[in-house]
């Protein structure tokens, strides 16, 4: 039966996607909540909690006010807040009982925006989506207000541009989040990385930037989508910007764009996680050693990406425990978070690689950085 | 004093998370607000408490930001094997399917466990109560699909937590509510129920119901499912916390016997009312009050001379009663500065009222309010705290880490507290490590039960 899960975690909900995504810009974030939303982040999803100061915050809904649609509470509350702290912007975000009772969260931004003169923002998470949903619209959201407030249009973009033809190409990293890529430093292997290859990193949104970088994206010669959750913002920048967009992050220091080898081996290999890492790893395996590999994407994303990945190699999108559990039977070595172990056959073998998204902070000390080293073919040769 | 940390608040901002007891309202001293979550994790919550039910399997049925802190709850008690779930996901908001899926979620999930449990703990949420789903037939659904399995009807409903039954005490109600009626009571079972902890066995009540000649029974006890059915063929429930009384109350009703109520005290004349109440229920006789007393005032002796002037912070989470207890060591020459709590219980007034009188100064510091995000001690390992919260909030690892009570009872609360406090004192601990644990202690008092 879909929708159950006997023996799995599961991942981390959108709510969190649109607190991690935020949580360095020196923003308040606040998630209309009854309570316990933010002791889960904070304790499961937030590897920087302790390290970096951040205004996250549960509005502490009540069944009264729920019941009675008593929104001015949460907005004075927002705003009382605000007041204190002075945050650079304002995002409200939802769970399950606003979601039931019609709260409108863009709306009640541009309430509190009006009273604050804060920039306000409002992001209609459910609680009942993935992290990549909810971190994939706060990036949207953010990009597109701070972008609009500082009304560049793509003219002016055009005169700006004309830089030095031996200047460095300016690349903005879409999509980064310790969800996806911990705090062991592939952020900084990701920016390296980009660096090697001659360009200039305008910055890993949203990890070791500030609000004021997002306003400079717009300067990108070019995007790097490194997770599904950037591929929306790579999508607007791209249709009002005409800024073009690669997918794929890179693997022991190799951006893999297409198939580039031939299967010589008759094992097969599952990689189960988040669709671009999941493709991506999926790729080097392919081009380095010769093994079918299909990613099995276990969390949302978009369809369009999908399709895309689908025309380079074989992707699955595979999200109830039982359809996973099935699919696995079709492959001899199988790449996943440890908590995908209990449905996975004994007689496979199983290559741990733990996610912050799906095992929380169980096993973060043993995240690999797969960006920079040869964790992962290291790891297929042994079964090889 | 807290300093304040970054560069966000003056020291007005911070003024509305601390107040001065002479100055504070009862029982509520902060104004409600945009909430703050303090990385200290040692308090037990529903999926905790649940795990000390035999033979069961909890099964949460809810959306996914709400089973991502569950799931890994168990995950990181390495229960993964007692637990599933069952997601809600939007459409089922709006499509009429709410009730089947629960009906048939949890049956596909006792489908697939290896081994079936004889107890599955359904755990509902807020979305269930906002939609006004009909429990009754969602059970009696479940009841006829798998008819070898008994149902525990559980909730995660924080929204409630301010109307009606909150989530704590309706828990621990809910864990002793497949307790059948006996066909016949035994006239000489205690049973001690609502705990996280077991009474520790050094605590007078073990004393005074042996000495009754009553056999004792917690749920911790209890191994199996029929073992667990034994606690409702005693004629006495205790509870020995608030949250708990709710569950006293019904095992009485349902079940026969009589309930007592009769909490965790720092105060001698209470604990001596205390344990001779509870002597009197079940004709046992009165323990030698004084010796007790001048053993506890040894021991705070003791720890007082080698502690001396070091400041002490105590939160709510060390144990129910934190301004009872901040008497308790004021009076005995401690220098307890602050106590961290976002509200006080009403039993507390008697001592709230001395405390104002007698120490105005002490210091009540809110711990959710949002200002409390920026506050935390600059002198590393100043205080001594008594409590996880108190000992993140002053930074210290020189702290007791008693969580509600931990299990101590009586004057041996006392005693284990003045112990506790001269070892804290003597021997650092790593207090970010251990507040961090998730339902501190729950593992090792579950481990028994696993599959």
């Amino acid at each position: 039966m879909q929708q159950t899960s006997s023996v799995i975690s599961t991942y981390s909900a959108d709510t969190f996607g649109v607190c991690s995504m935020l949580y360095e810009l020196g923003g308040m974030v606040v998630m209309h909540d009854a309570s316990g939303c933010n002791s889960t982040y904070s304790t499961h999803d937030e590897p920087r909690w302790n390290k970096i100061r951040s205004n996250i915050f549960v509005s502490a809904v009540t069944q009264m006010e729920a019941l009675m649609g008593d929104e001015e509470k949460f907005i004075t509350d927002v705003i009382a807040a605000a007041k204190d702290l002075n945050p650079k912007f304002i995002a409200i975000c939802g769970t399950p009982i606003p979601t039931m009772v019609g709260f409108d969260f863009e709306a009640v931004a541009r309430v509190i925006e009006a009273r604050t003169s804060i920039p306000s923002i409002g992001v209609a998470s459910t609680g009942m989506k993935s992290y990549v949903d909810g971190a994939s619209k706060a990036l949207l959201k953010i990009v597109k207000r701070i972008v609009s407030a500082r009304n560049v249009s793509r003219e002016t973009l055009e005169k700006s541009a004309s830089k030095e033809s031996d200047a460095a190409k300016r690349v903005s990293v879409l999509g980064v989040t310790p969800l996806d890529f911990s705090i062991n430093g592939q952020d900084k292997s990701i920016t390296s990385f980009l660096e090697s290859k001659g360009y200039d990193v305008l910055g890993n949104f949203c990890m070791d930037v500030e609000l004021s970088d997002i306003g400079n994206i717009t300067s990108s010669d070019e995007t790097l989508v490194v997770s599904a959750i950037g591929y929306e913002a790579a999508k607007f920048l791209k249709e009002e910007y005409d800024i073009p967009y690669e997918i794929g992050l890179p693997i022991n220091g190799v951006l893999h764009k297409k198939i580039t080898n031939d299967i010589t081996s008759d094992k097969r290999i599952a990689i189960l996680g988040e669709g671009v890492t999941s493709y991506s790893i999926a790729l080097s395996i392919i081009n380095t050693l010769g093994v079918k590999t299909v990613p099995i994407v276990t969390v949302d994303i978009a369809k369009d990406l999908l399709d895309r990945m689908n025309t380079v190699t074989e992707t699955k999108h595979l999200i109830y425990e039982d359809d996973i559990k099935e699919e696995l039977k079709n492959y001899d070595i199988v790449i996943a978070d440890p908590l995908f172990r209990p449905i996975v056959g004994k007689d496979k073998a199983f290559i741990n690689l733990p996610t912050e998204c799906f095992s929380g902070r169980i096993y973060r000390k043993d995240i690999p950085d797969i960006v920079a080293t040869s964790f992962i073919e290291d790891a297929v040769k042994k079964y090889l | 004093m807290l300093k304040k940390i970054g560069d966000v608040f003056d020291d007005k901002n911070l003024d509305k998370a601390y107040v001065r007891i002479k100055d504070s309202s009862f029982p509520t001293p902060f104004p409600g607000g945009v909430e703050f979550s303090a990385p200290v994790r040692g308090v037990w919550n529903i999926v905790h408490v649940g795990m000390l039910m035999p033979e069961a399997h909890e099964v949460f049925v809810c959306g996914g930001c709400c089973l991502r802190g569950v799931v890994l709850t168990a995950a990181e008690m390495n229960a993964t094997d007692r637990f599933s779930t069952v997601t809600v996901e939007e459409k089922n908001l709006f499509d009429g399917t709410l009730e089947d899926l629960i009906v048939d979620g949890v049956t596909d999930c006792i489908a697939k466990l290896p081994d079936k449990p004889k107890v599955i703990q359904v755990y509902t949420n807020c979305i269930h109560h906002f939609a006004g789903i009909d429990f009754d037939n969602v059970y009696e659904r479940l009841e006829k699909k798998n008819p070898d399995r008994k149902f525990m009807r559980c909730f995660m409903n924080p929204i409630m937590r301010k109307s009606g039954l909150a989530p704590d005490p309706l828990m621990r109600k809910q864990l002793f509510s497949l307790l059948e009626k006996p066909t016949e009571k035994d006239g000489k079972l205690f049973a001690v129920i609502g705990n996280d902890y077991p009474i520790n066995k050094d605590s007078e009540l073990r004393e005074i119901v042996n000495a009754a000649g009553y056999k004792y029974i917690e749920i911790q006890d209890c191994n199996t499912y029929e073992e667990y059915q034994e606690i409702a063929k005693a004629s006495t429930f205790l509870t020995t916390y608030l949250p708990a009384v709710p569950a006293g109350e019904s095992c009485a009703m349902r079940l026969g016997g009589k309930h007592i109520y009769k909490p965790i005290a720092f105060d001698y004349d209470e604990i001596r009312e205390t344990l001779d109440a509870i002597a009197d229920e079940i004709c046992a006789p009165h323990i030698d009050h004084e010796s007790k007393i001048a053993e506890c005032e040894k021991l705070l002796s003791d720890a007082k001379d080698i502690i001396k002037e070091m400041p002490i912070a105590i939160d709510y989470t060390f144990a129910p009663r934190p301004l009872s207890l901040a008497y308790l060591l004021l009076t005995h020459g401690f220098k307890v500065e602050c106590v961290f709590a976002d509200s006080f219980s009403k039993e507390e007034e008697k001592a709230y009222d001395a405390l104002c009188e007698e120490y105005p100064d002490l210091l009540i510091y809110a711990t959710s309010r949002y200002e409390m995000r920026y506050v935390r001690e600059n002198d590393k390992d100043k205080y001594l705290a008594l409590g996880q919260k108190a000992a993140y909030f002053m930074n210290t690892d020189y702290f007791v880490n008693f969580v509600i009570g931990s299990g101590h009872f009586g004057y041996e609360i006392i005693r284990a507290l003045s112990v506790e406090m001269i070892d804290a004192y003597k021997n650092k601990k790593n207090a970010d490590e251990i507040i961090s644990v998730k339902g501190w202690g729950c593992e090792e008092e579950c481990s028994r039960l696993q599959v």
